[in-house]
């Protein structure tokens, strides 16, 4: 049994609220866990902005690699179809997925630990040139090693 | 009131990264807790590739002591022959996304496990020249007194 292993403190962690880089149009976002420490990625806030119509039913989803290796995904079931121009929020947390109210579309985030090199990242299905995703916010729980 | 029991120090866990081994064809993969620990899987990423046998399989995850099982968690999806799939297993799975392109997805059971307990995977209409492959472990575990 190979793999890395980081032991947890002898303190609950902190809170941060993480601003993500705006990736540019035409790219998902990633974040990937700082060396020595240990992230739980409580929720996840970011708009998007799809540039094309015509695509068909389009799906965010979110990841979590380690080593290459998939180890968690989530997807929101709302598909986007045909919204050129429209704006959607997405809120992912310890939820349930209501469709879209008033521009906004909850969905369920996998809250798995993760040690230092994993990444979470966002693939929006067919990602194109013109799509944008910005004002990216994750809440983390952050865990520094012993 | 048999069974196993373990103590904790506070607050002193850890996260490990397991990758288990690829087991050979028509063989379940498995994890063995080890001596000393309370575990909790936390997630499981794994690929499944079915052989040519024409048969509808689904996957499901194990938490046994080789006798009683105690949780068991179901893929929100079958699959058919000749195809490669990507299995997660979270605790926050969405069922009502929970297959989509080459992805399947699963609840996993949230429990802590002691010395003895196997997490095991278990495919119904198991096929002989199936596998599993790339099996990655996220697995949050204390130490025992």
């Amino acid at each position: 049994m190979a793999g890395n292993r980081i032991h947890l403190p002898e303190n609950n962690g902190q809170i941060e609220i993480l601003t993500i880089p705006d990736p540019g149009v035409g790219n998902n976002f990633s974040y990937t866990v700082p060396d020595n420490c240990m992230v739980l990625v409580n929720s996840l806030s970011c708009r998007i902005q799809p540039g094309f119509a015509g695509l068909g039913n389009r799906y965010f989803s979110v990841l979590m690699v380690s080593a290459g290796v998939l180890i968690a995904l989530n997807r929101c079931p709302y598909g986007i179809a045909d919204l050129s121009g429209t704006v959607l929020l997405y809120a992912a947390g310890n939820t349930e997925y209501f469709g879209v109210v008033n521009s906004i579309v909850t969905f369920k985030l996998q809250q798995v630990l993760m040690n230092s090199g994993c990444v979470f990242r966002s693939d929006f299905q067919s990602i194109n040139v013109s799509d944008a995703i910005d004002q990216i916010r994750i809440v983390i729980t952050i865990y520094k090693e012993n | 009131m048999a069974g196993n029991r373990i103590g904790v120090v506070a607050e002193v866990g850890q996260v490990d990264m397991v990758t288990i081994p690829n087991p050979p064809a028509n063989t379940n993969w498995t994890y063995t807790i080890v001596p000393n620990i309370i575990a909790r899987p936390i997630a499981i990423g794994f690929e499944f590739n079915t052989d040519v046998n024409a048969a509808t399989r689904r996957v499901r995850i194990f938490v046994d002591d080789g006798a009683q099982i105690y949780a068991v968690g179901v893929s929100g999806a079958t699959q058919t022959a000749g195809l490669t799939m990507q299995y997660t297993a979270t605790h926050n799975t969405d069922y009502s996304a929970s297959s989509f392109n080459s992805y399947i997805l699963i609840q996993l059971p949230d429990v802590f496990m002691v010395q003895g307990c196997v997490l095991r995977s278990n495919v119904a209409a198991f096929q002989a020249g199936d596998t599993f492959t790339n099996i990655r472990l996220v697995l949050q575990s204390y130490k025992g007194v």
